[in-house]
């Protein structure tokens, strides 16, 4: 029992100093939701300048100078690198603090070197008894800062104007702005600088502890956030919580395991398990949706690969010498594997810091298939790609309820327990001697980079060539815009009957076996292939260069792979570089041209060249440039679907303690249109959303004919027949008119989707797209962008991808809004032609009255959560609760009674 | 200028900045010696974490400019071209490809985690290793590597001279890592059951803050801890161990552990720490490490004086001897048939006579391993000096 306590109280003040860091941490995200990975880096900072100040100051004056330093980064940070990239993606941002980590990192190696500076101790060091156990008082005063640290910041964050206005700061800086107290500007330097000083503290008293190196910054990064999330990123308290216990459970773990690694892993393993069941499938209503880096459009430029692989080839086959040879080599392996991060970072918009963890796999198990079964190389290297498809399963299963940057820290916790449990398992990789490939030959020809490396720089330029054809192929496929549309609108993806986590987790996989057929090309490059540490080529600090490689050359863009590889060791540009400088200033170069990229174009260099190299083309070929050929329609007449009926019985959904629907029931019967009024708040969307299965109901029923829809997900529910259209429209903005059309009428099947990669297919629209896209007169627009569309247009879009899908039952919420009296006119003629021509069950939203009681067969009045009325639009019109709760006078709705009976004269 | 001009000009201007910043501090070649001269290399990992050690580099340099200054190889000067591992197997790949290419004699005082990489090339080009740090398998074994220092022998020489010291258990402390784990296995258990003692070993995340945990489960295993991570784990895991209130034997596996300007830092605490080595250190005040420090600190006065420095000036000084020893041109071949054929003595003065042909396989796990003679040093006051008599460990096994 002692030594259990002991091992508590240890491993306590262990996780005190991890929750210190995490706090800060916290501060950042609350303000900014920005994951802030440079936070161990400015600590460091911090605290190594701590140690400059104490040769000529007292150490109080020392203390407050290093926090200081850490409050100047913090400024620093937010004001030249955050404050442009306030509008920017989650995913930017939090590459631009990885650009922070990466330089000041490089600096500090510059500065110091590597070897440990040891700092004096700050805190009494004295042994003292606590419950029996000898501890230093320096541990136990680490936990009391700790609490107070915490509770001051609570307090602030709690209690006063500006904690508020941070908090307001993260959800809508406008609004904070226009409330006129708290200039946004200020709050978020004011943030940043506090975090800059808790991370200085922090620092300061983890110097003495541990003493500095630069490595700590990469070596923290992943307990540091494990620690912030188990707080949600925005609780202190649980932070502080979260960090004691990652602490004790390390203390614990390494006192009673001996499982290599396991002390390692096991916190990082938990916190994927709390944050799976914590997350949820889809995002919530309301939650912002990033404007991402652009992606290219997968388009296959024929002539220019052709032209430069073939000037490829002969420099690698007759011109270069061999160290240049090797130097190509190492690049295009680089590329290879950052094709992996253009499929499931840039394609799917799932951030991944795991790409060189599942490179290892492949190399690993094509290795030991070399080294220890006998196995030749071509086997054996296409069963270590196929090992990491299961892999990259498990790494891909968090992101089926994590999202954003919450993932990236997921998979690097992933990475970092790969590497402990797998790669540094000496049993399993051979320790330091590694796994002996030996010369791989193919059909019998050797292809050994040591003896052959053109032959190996050959094998590997095809390799990347056809790996990038395969992915520019995906991109063009059915699978590729599903993967484009989850990316950029998970909700609006569901509703059109796309499987959100089968897609995240095809990307996944997908960028697995890519990332193996990098890590094969890695593990036979040379006679051994090493994978534990040190020196193990599959450190997860690897997939954090790569992420960054991948951003600086352009994350969505295959051609950006090539362009990242500059700031790879080994590779061309290194070696150009090489001439001038090496090691850590090559390293800090890397980390300067990444902010730099992120700051000035977002998308990556390869977004901005293809961009560039647009423009000049035309304005070389102006005057003949040909337009792009018509998209062939076809036939476009009105298709009728199966009549279908859905119920709705007893519906109940409450939020928190707040009941917003009550015992509701509807009808919605193939051919007719139901119209659903009520005031803000009514519950309507709500409605909806549970219909659709965005929301989960307390209890009740929805049936589509004798389909029970309860249990199926929203994308389940669109393929059984139900589709919907949202307020917000959550168009695919990073996907053409036709492409968002397109990816609601394919249903890709099996062997499809297998062989996307090859076999892209021809683009399908079905024949209620087609008729929809004629009846919305949106021929003329099917190439443009959805931002290139006026509003009116857009919203048109909207209805006519949610008819795209087929759906039996369509429920339009708020299609009007922000149409004109023309436009309006028109979608009444269309959702009276979707009931009747198609045979739709249409329900409607909308506040438009003149609307909806003249397009409606029957109306249903809602009022917080309860029908109040129904009934005929005349009816309804007359029902004094209506009356009383949202029209007002019965004048509101003549015309449009009038319009009803029109309405029924046609029918 | 339009927006696109500015962006590319900005990030221009900040590359060329960079470079410019980056240019103050980049270290040129030196010019080459004209007339009659042998071309070697050092090879090793000099600029990347976790072993930027750029003192072997150094080293080479000044015992090149030694061997020059004092007549060259019977009037033949020796040419150094010097190459980085950069921590990556394509790096030491690289450097043996330019070894070959560029027809090195031999390489010299290396200290990489990728021997395996680079061997093999050398073995084919009859290119000698010489004085390298043998860590992996091929470096231990193969008929062209010829090294002193050894990742295996230290821990030999440390069990043997706690055993003498009268521990009744010894615990290695290392970070999690295939390396530390693989090396305890093929090192350290063998030696355990040779002499008859435990043999413990704790190991800790590599991320490790506070190694108050780690320290009590060394407190409750043994008193007697061989420090095999890095310096900034050694320098944390003792402070955590002073504050366990107990007494250790503390061993520093090398001096890249624990080197003496960590020792400087860490004030009294580091006193009574100990170190074994198979090399004359500066505290000797020895004729031949007198001078190695001089030359070394003649070209970079703020060198790192460690273990792998001394190997690397001694390993060029193994090649100096073995060549002037030839009848013939100085080739690779020829000096890996003189070294590999007994009666030829090499005497640096930096660590005891060898006869590489004679006095490898001491210790059977490193057969290839030479320099069987130990000094126990003790830190004191931020200098390992000597402490009691060598220990020979020819013959133990």
């Amino acid at each position: 029992m002692l030594d259990i306590l002991r091992f508590i109280i240890t491993g306590a003040a262990a996780g005190a100093i991890l929750a210190l860091l995490g706090l800060g941490v916290n501060v950042i995200f609350r303000a900014s939701r920005v994951i802030n990975f440079s936070h161990a880096a400015i600590a460091l900072t911090a605290a190594y300048t701590y140690k400059e100040f104490l040769a000529f100051s007292p150490t109080p004056v020392a203390l407050l100078l290093a926090v200081a330093v850490g409050i100047a980064i913090g400024a620093i940070v937010d004001s030249l690198i955050m404050r442009p990239l306030r509008h920017a993606s989650a995913l930017t941002k939090a590459m631009a603090t990885i650009g922070v980590l990466l330089t000041l990192q490089s600096i500090l190696n510059i500065r110091y070197g590597h070897n440990p500076i040891i700092v004096p101790p700050i805190l009494p060091t004295t042994l003292v008894d606590v419950f029996g156990v000898t501890v230093g008082i320096d541990r136990i005063l680490l936990i009391v800062i700790g609490v107070i640290m915490t509770a001051v910041l609570w307090a602030v964050y709690r209690f006063t104007s500006f904690g508020v206005a941070s908090t307001a700061l993260s959800v809508n800086e406008r609004t904070l702005a226009a409330l006129g107290k708290w200039a946004p500007r200020r709050v978020s330097l004011l943030n940043w600088s506090i975090a800059g000083g808790l991370a200085a503290l922090a620092g300061v008293l983890l110097a003495p502890i541990t003493s500095l190196s630069p490595t700590l910054s990469l070596m923290l990064i992943v307990p540091i956030l494990s620690a912030a999330l188990l707080g949600n990123l925005s609780s202190f308290w649980l932070t502080l919580l979260g960090g004691v216990l990652i602490g004790v459970a390390q203390a614990q773990i390494s006192r009673f395991s001996t499982i290599p690694g396991l002390t390692e892993a096991v916190p990082f393993l938990v916190i994927v398990i709390l944050l799976a069941l914590r997350g949820s499938s889809l995002p919530q209503r309301g939650e912002a949706t990033d404007t991402l880096p652009r992606i290219g459009s997968g388009r296959i430029p024929w002539w220019p690969v052709g032209i430069a692989t073939a000037i490829a080839l002969v420099m690698v086959m007759w011109v270069l010498p061999e160290p240049w040879v090797a130097a190509v080599t190492t690049g295009l392996v680089a590329a290879t594997v950052l094709l992996s991060l253009v499929v499931v970072t840039g394609y799917a918009g799932q951030l991944s810091l795991a790409s060189f963890g599942l490179a290892g796999i492949a190399a690993l198990v094509s290795a030991q298939l070399v080294a220890s079964a006998g196995w030749s190389f071509l086997p054996a290297a296409i069963v270590g790609v196929l090992a990491t498809a299961p892999v990259g399963l498990l790494v891909g299963l968090p992101a089926v309820r994590t999202r954003g940057t919450a993932l990236a820290v997921v998979t690097l916790g992933l990475a970092v327990a790969l590497q402990a449990m797998v790669f540094d398992n000496d049993i399993i990789t051979n320790g330091i001697s590694g796994l002996n490939v030996g010369n791989p030959t193919l059909f019998g020809l050797d292809i050994s980079a040591i003896f052959y490396p053109r032959r190996y720089a050959i094998f590997t330029l095809a390799v990347f060539v056809l790996t990038s054809l395969a992915v520019l192929n995906l991109r063009r496929s059915a699978v590729g815009r599903r993967l484009v549309a989850v990316r950029g609108n998970e909700r609006a993806a569901a509703s059109i009957g796309i499987s959100v986590p089968r897609t995240k987790l095809y990307a996944f996989v997908v960028s697995g076996l890519i990332a193996g057929i990098g890590g094969v090309l890695i593990a036979f490059t040379n006679l051994v292939v090493a994978l534990g540490n040190p020196g193990g080529r599959f450190d997860p600090s690897y997939s954090i260069n790569a992420i960054a490689q991948s951003t600086v050359g352009g994350i969505g863009y295959v051609g950006g792979t090539l362009v990242g590889t500059m700031m790879e060791p080994g590779a061309v540009v290194y070696k150009l570089v090489g001439f001038i400088t090496q090691g850590s200033w090559f390293n800090l170069i890397g980390g300067l041209l990444l902010l730099l990229t992120v700051v000035t174009a977002p998308s990556g260099v390869a977004a901005n060249l293809q961009r560039d190299f647009a423009k000049l083309w035309r304005s070389i070929r102006r005057g003949h440039t040909r337009p792009l050929p018509a998209v062939d329609l076809g036939d476009v007449s009105a298709h009728r679907v199966d009549a279908a009926v859905l119920r709705v019985r007893g519906l109940n959904v409450a939020f928190g303690g707040n009941r917003v629907l009550h015992d509701v029931d509807i009808d919605v019967h193939a051919g007719q249109v139901l119209g659903i009024i009520g005031p803000n708040g009514a519950g309507k969307t709500t409605l909806v959303d549970a219909i659709t299965g965005y929301n989960r109901p307390e209890s009740g029923e929805v049936t589509l004919d004798v389909r029970n829809l309860m249990r199926l997900t929203p994308g389940a529910r669109a393929r059984a027949g139900v589709g919907r259209s949202f307020q917000a429209l959550e168009l695919f903005e990073d996907l053409s008119v036709i492409d968002n059309l397109l990816v609601a009428s394919e249903r890709s099947r099996w062997y499809e989707t297998l062989v996307a990669g090859i076999a892209p297919g021809k683009p399908r629209l079905t024949a209620a797209a087609r008729a929809a896209v004629k009846t919305f007169g949106l021929e003329s627009r099917l190439r443009d962008a959805p931002g290139d569309l006026s509003y009116g247009e857009r919203r048109l879009l909207a209805i006519a991808r949610a008819l795209a899908s087929r759906p039996r039952v369509l429920l339009l919420d708020e299609p009007a809004a922000g149409l004109g009296s023309e436009e309006r006119g028109e979608l009444r003629q269309l959702v009276r032609s979707l009931a009747e021509d198609w045979g739709i069950a249409v329900l409607v939203i909308e506040h438009d009255v003149d609307l909806v009681m003249g397009v409606s067969d029957e109306i249903v009045a809602m009022d917080f959560g309860r029908i109040i009325a129904r009934g005929t639009p005349a009816e309804v019109r007359h029902d004094p609760a209506v009356i009383a709760a949202y029209l007002g006078t019965d004048e509101v709705v003549d015309d449009a009674v009038d319009r009803t009976s029109e309405k029924g004269q046609r029918a | 200028m339009s927006m696109v001009k500015k962006r590319y000009a900005a990030i221009g201007l900040v590359a060329a900045v960079s470079l410019a910043l980056a240019g103050c501090s980049g270290s040129g070649d030196g010019d080459q010696t004209p007339g009659d001269s042998v071309k070697i290399m050092v090879f090793g990992s000099f600029t990347q974490p976790p072993f930027p050690l750029a003192q072997i580099e150094t080293a080479a340099e000044a015992a090149v400019t030694r061997v020059n200054d004092s007549g060259g190889i019977n009037g033949t000067t020796i040419d150094l071209v010097s190459c980085d591992d950069q921590m990556s197997a394509n790096g030491a790949t690289a450097c043996g490809r330019q070894a070959v290419d560029e027809g090195v004699a031999a390489v010299v005082g290396a200290f990489t985690l990728f021997g395996d990489s680079i061997v093999p090339l050398l073995e084919a080009a009859d290119i000698p290793y010489i004085g390298n740090v043998a860590i992996s398998e091929l470096e231990s074994t193969s008929d062209i590597s010829f090294p002193v220092m050894t990742a295996g022998t230290p821990n030999f020489a440390s069990t043997v001279s706690m055993q003498a010291q009268g521990c009744t258990s010894v615990l290695t402390a290392a970070n999690e890592s295939a390396a530390a784990q693989s090396s305890f296995d093929s090192f350290s258990v063998p030696v355990g059951e040779l002499l008859d003692i435990p043999v413990e070993y704790v190991d800790y995340p590599a991320n490790t803050t506070d190694f108050s945990s780690v320290a009590a489960r060394i407190a409750d295993l043994s008193n007697c801890v061989i420090y095999g991570g890095g310096p900034q784990d050694s320098a944390a895991l003792i402070t955590a161990l002073n504050q366990t209130g107990e007494k250790f034997v503390n061993v520093a596996l090398s001096t890249i552990a624990f080197p003496e300007s960590s020792l400087a830092q860490f004030g009294d605490a580091a006193n009574g720490i100990q170190v074994l080595s198979p090399f004359q250190f500066p505290s000797t005040g020895g004729t031949a490490i007198t001078q190695a420090v001089a030359d070394m600190q003649a070209v970079d006065p703020g060198v790192v004086i460690d273990e792998t420095a001394i190997n690397a000036y001694a390993a060029v000084l193994i090649f100096a001897q073995a060549a002037e020893a030839l009848d013939g041109d100085i080739t690779g071949a020829a000096i890996i048939d003189l070294l590999n054929t007994p009666g030829t003595t090499i005497d640096t003065g930096l660590f005891a006579p060898t006869d590489f042909a004679t006095d490898a396989g001491f210790f059977p796990p490193i057969p290839r391993a030479v320099g069987s003679v130990y000094q126990p040093y003790v830190a004191e006051d931020g200098v390992f000096v000597p402490d009691g008599e060598p220990l020979e460990l020819a013959g133990i096994f």
